[in-house]
């Protein structure tokens, strides 16, 4: 989805023949690393020849970060060592708590790469500090963040609307675990505060599911793409929630929410208490 | 949440950013050196992938 966001580019600031390049919260590494030749999906309500052609369409190289860049050396760093063994040579994996002090020198990295640690961070601005430090003079720190609460441009979603219900639901808890939620908005006050200047912002919208056509479609800051692109990051944004949303919600639901767990695994999609209930069972 | 993420007729989006910045200092770079290499793509923009015009959503 973020390559359909960013039409094909791994990242949007202007790199400068990095040498090293440090991913934060890299997850499967896939950014990181080498794309591998995925799996043909399978079980998913989406007809397998739209996921099938768009991984290709999207995939064709296999190229990612540490291919992109070959004199680079591309560190991905996450709690969980979840990635695989078979990397580019110039690619490699460590596990590292974002929260905890960095193990890497300071002035150390050209390019630090961040996307979707909202609900990860204690203290973003501690976060950003940290970044400034790691980064070489003159190198780049780049964040790629989501909201998680659905709005609209008309009066689609109300006040009323379980969407309203579920983001504000989330945000709050996201505030009850001292780990925000809210940091896609909050960005670059926050990297300009950390100290680095040049601070570029671009916004787009990830429709909820591909409502968007001819007749309708996101207004303002949406990238400026076309209805068609709208709707097929939509289709691929309802996949992601669909299958994704209990693990989204598990941990806030019973560490913040209170709520227990064979509820919160059974009812991960309905419309939560409101927050004001949630220390208690329900 | 699966009822409501089905609904075509709600027009939901969730807002994304991307934020760059710069840390100060480094190497001036020479007036002739060219100018930085745009964002790394994959190589392929990717043409939208086809769905129906007349899409009734998933099922």
């Amino acid at each position: 989805m973020y390559l359909m966001t960013l039409e094909g580019n791994l990242h949007v600031a202007p790199l400068d023949n990095p040498h090293k390049i440090l991913d934060i919260g890299t997850g499967t590494g896939i950014w990181a690393m080498c794309v591998p030749i995925p799996k043909y999906p399978q079980s998913h309500s989406i007809p397998c020849s739209l996921i099938w052609k768009s991984v290709l369409t999207w995939f064709p190289f296999h190229s990612e970060m540490a291919d992109a860049y070959p004199s680079a050396h591309v560190i991905g760093t996450d709690l969980s060592p979840i990635q695989p063994f078979f990397v580019p040579p110039n690619c490699a994996f460590e596990i590292e708590d974002l929260n905890l002090d960095w193990s890497y020198p300071n002035n150390h990295f050209d390019f630090i790469h961040v996307r979707e640690l909202f609900g990860c961070v204690t203290d973003w601005d501690e976060f950003f500090a940290s970044a400034f430090s790691h980064t070489k003079p003159g190198g780049y720190v780049e964040i790629l963040e989501h909201s998680v609460w659905p709005v609209s441009d008309d009066d689609t979603v109300t006040e009323e609307h379980f969407f309203t219900l579920w983001g504000k639901t989330v945000v709050e808890m996201g505030e009850k675990f001292g780990k925000s939620f809210t940091i896609w908005e909050e960005s670059r006050e926050r990297m300009e505060r950390a100290g680095f200047v040049d601070v570029v912002e671009k916004k787009y919208k990830w429709p909820m599911n591909g409502w968007p056509s001819p007749e309708h479609r996101t207004h303002g800051d949406d990238g400026e793409k076309s209805w068609r692109r709208l709707r097929e990051i939509g289709v691929w944004n309802q996949l992601r929630l669909y299958d994704g949303i209990e693990g989204f919600m598990i941990r806030l639901l019973t560490v913040a929410g209170g709520v227990s767990l064979s509820l919160s695994s059974s009812r991960p999609l309905t419309p939560f208490p409101s927050l004001q209930q949630t220390n208690k069972p329900y | 949440m699966r009822t409501a993420i089905k609904d075509l007729k709600t027009h939901a989006y969730l807002d994304v950013t991307v934020v760059y910045g710069r840390k100060p200092g480094g190497k001036p770079k020479p007036k002739t050196e060219p100018a930085p290499e745009p964002a790394k793509s994959t190589g392929y923009q990717g043409d939208v992938v086809t769905i129906p015009e007349d899409y009734q959503g998933l099922p």
